[in-house]
């Protein structure tokens, strides 16, 4: 067994490891709520729905192999977080429950990873004013 | 607008439930102790649904790999199977497509264990199908790439093995996947040692068993151990061979058969034959085969024949070695040697026949054969 990959190995280490991911998902909330309501016009109350998922999500993906620490995987946080903002939105205009805009056209027909990068960098800029984040 | 906020107590939806790793390694252990032909689709669907329950089995079957193999690949089989039903419903986002990497990786390495190499890179080809649409491939393809090296080095490629090996090693590097890493290394060195470059080899090994990273990896420090042991012992330093393979034995659980466990009687039944002892060594020969075949691992079991058969006649029982032989031939056959290795079979089984075993026909298939686990 490769212990890299083993999270229950250590033992309550457990504990802490949530606590230091709930830590950096609550520091970039600001920004994913900010991406799902301003960027992709959701809802406040479905961007709350899909901050619930995309915790719960980030919790496990923080517990795969390859993943260092919580905070490296921010980048990756903001890509699922435009995905998912991405497909739910896509789903509303295709089922003609709401319309649409010009500008949310355009950044729907952006992948997300593009535009998740463009939020890093917001995060960059983030770090650089709080430098005891980073 | 600030951009912090306060996290409130989630309520999750059903299904998106998270569990704690305890919570779900007590899952995952009732999950694998129902028998897979026993197991109902209500039972599947219950567990392996979830997440936090299907990461808590990965880590259980990574963690017995070595240990059976055989189980592991029909857990693996079965959970691929149904995580990959097209109206299965599993988790967030990339979450299916992460599973479905997970448990074909796992797949392909004990396949690859247990002999079966065409159908190694057949689940290999499937888990990096499942980790190329996750948010983060990088990892499990590196691994994916890594378990298709060790395919390459089991079927003698060593060359393609050497080329490939040290690039993967820097990816892991650079993904801090230290632990994996270390296997790059281990692998290399194993391959340097094919090929003649015995120094090389122990100079990459130097060491290696005491980085932090693989301290928690007892299985992976025995081997690395054992590994430097056999170099030794190539070299002739018998001395040195013996302490690096008693404290590679250390490491391990008494009375637990694993691979490596057998791969240190093959490597010490190796010293016993070049101090001559080769009674002994054959006997040590025969505990390292019973060994590898309590584990199912097929390909050691008939190489095993082969170094068995070697040393037989180095004890003039040529009658007896001939019927080692015999007993190999048809699991070499069935595994679908390279065109040379079904060369040097059809003349051993002449020799055979005619009575007069071709030792260095033998020794062709022996190196073919080597291999790792």
């Amino acid at each position: 067994m490769d212990s890299a990959d083993d999270p229950m190995a250590s033992g309550s280490s457990g504990d802490a490891f949530e606590r230091e991911v709930r830590s950096v998902f609550q520091d970039t909330l600001g920004l994913i709520h900010i991406a799902l309501v301003t960027h992709y016009q959701l809802s406040e109350s479905e961007a709350l729905e899909l901050e619930k998922d995309l915790y719960v999500w980030f919790l496990r993906f923080c517990y795969r192999p390859g993943n260092s620490s919580a905070r490296e995987a921010r980048p990756y946080l903001l890509v699922a977080c435009c995905q998912f903002a991405r497909e739910y939105q896509k789903y509303l205009l295709g089922s003609g429950v709401r319309s649409s805009d010009e500008k949310l056209r355009r950044l729907l027909d952006r992948e997300p990873l593009d535009v998740a990068r463009d939020f890093s960098r917001s995060l960059e800029l983030l770090s650089f004013r709080t430098p005891n984040e980073s | 607008m600030s951009l912090s906020a306060k996290i409130l107590p989630f309520p999750t939806r059903s299904g998106n439930a998270w569990l704690s790793p305890k919570q779900a390694e007590v899952a995952a252990g009732d999950f694998l102790s129902i028998p897979v032909e026993k197991r109902s689709d209500a039972e599947r669907q219950r567990f392996l649904c979830s997440p936090d329950i299907l990461l808590a089995i990965c880590i259980v079957l990574k963690r017995n790999r070595d240990l059976s193999p055989g189980p592991v690949l029909k857990e693996a089989v079965d959970i691929y199977r149904w995580i990959s039903r097209p109206d299965c419903d599993l988790g967030l986002f990339d979450e299916r497509d992460y599973f479905l990497g997970e448990t074909a990786l796992i797949a392909g390495g004990v396949c690859r264990q247990l002999g079966g190499r065409e159908e190694a890179f057949l689940w290999l080809d499937r888990a990096e199908a499942g980790f190329r649409h996750t948010v983060n491939p990088a990892p499990g393809l590196a691994n994916v790439a890594y378990a298709r090296l060790a395919l390459r080095f089991e079927m003698g490629r060593y060359q393609d093995v050497l080329e490939l090996t040290p690039s993967l090693e820097a990816s892991f590097t650079k993904l801090r996947m230290e632990l994996e890493a270390s296997k790059c290394c281990l692998l290399l060195a194993m391959t340097l040692k094919q090929t003649g470059e015995n120094a090389r080899a122990l100079e990459l090994l130097d060491g290696l068993e005491e980085k932090p990273a693989l301290k928690a990896d007892q299985f992976l420090r025995a081997r690395i151990l054992s590994e430097v042991g056999d170099l030794h012992q190539f070299e002739g330093r018998l001395d040195l061979a013996m302490v690096a393979f008693q404290k590679a034995v250390s490491l391990l659980e008494p009375d637990t058969l694993s691979a490596v466990r057998a791969d240190l009687q093959l490597f010490v039944g190796g010293i016993l034959k070049a101090e001559g002892r080769l009674e002994d060594a054959r006997d040590t020969f025969r505990a390292a085969q019973r060994t590898y075949l309590a584990l199912e691992m097929r390909p050691q079991v008939a190489y095993l024949h082969l170094v068995i058969a070697e040393t037989l006649l180095g004890l003039k029982r040529d009658r007896e070695a001939e019927w080692e032989i015999l007993s190999a031939l048809p699991a070499i056959e069935e595994m679908k040697m390279a065109p040379e290795g079904l060369a040097a079979v059809a003349l051993l089984h002449e020799s055979v026949r005619q009575r007069r075993t071709d030792p260095a026909t033998l020794r062709q298939l022996q190196t073919l054969l080597q291999s790792t686990s």
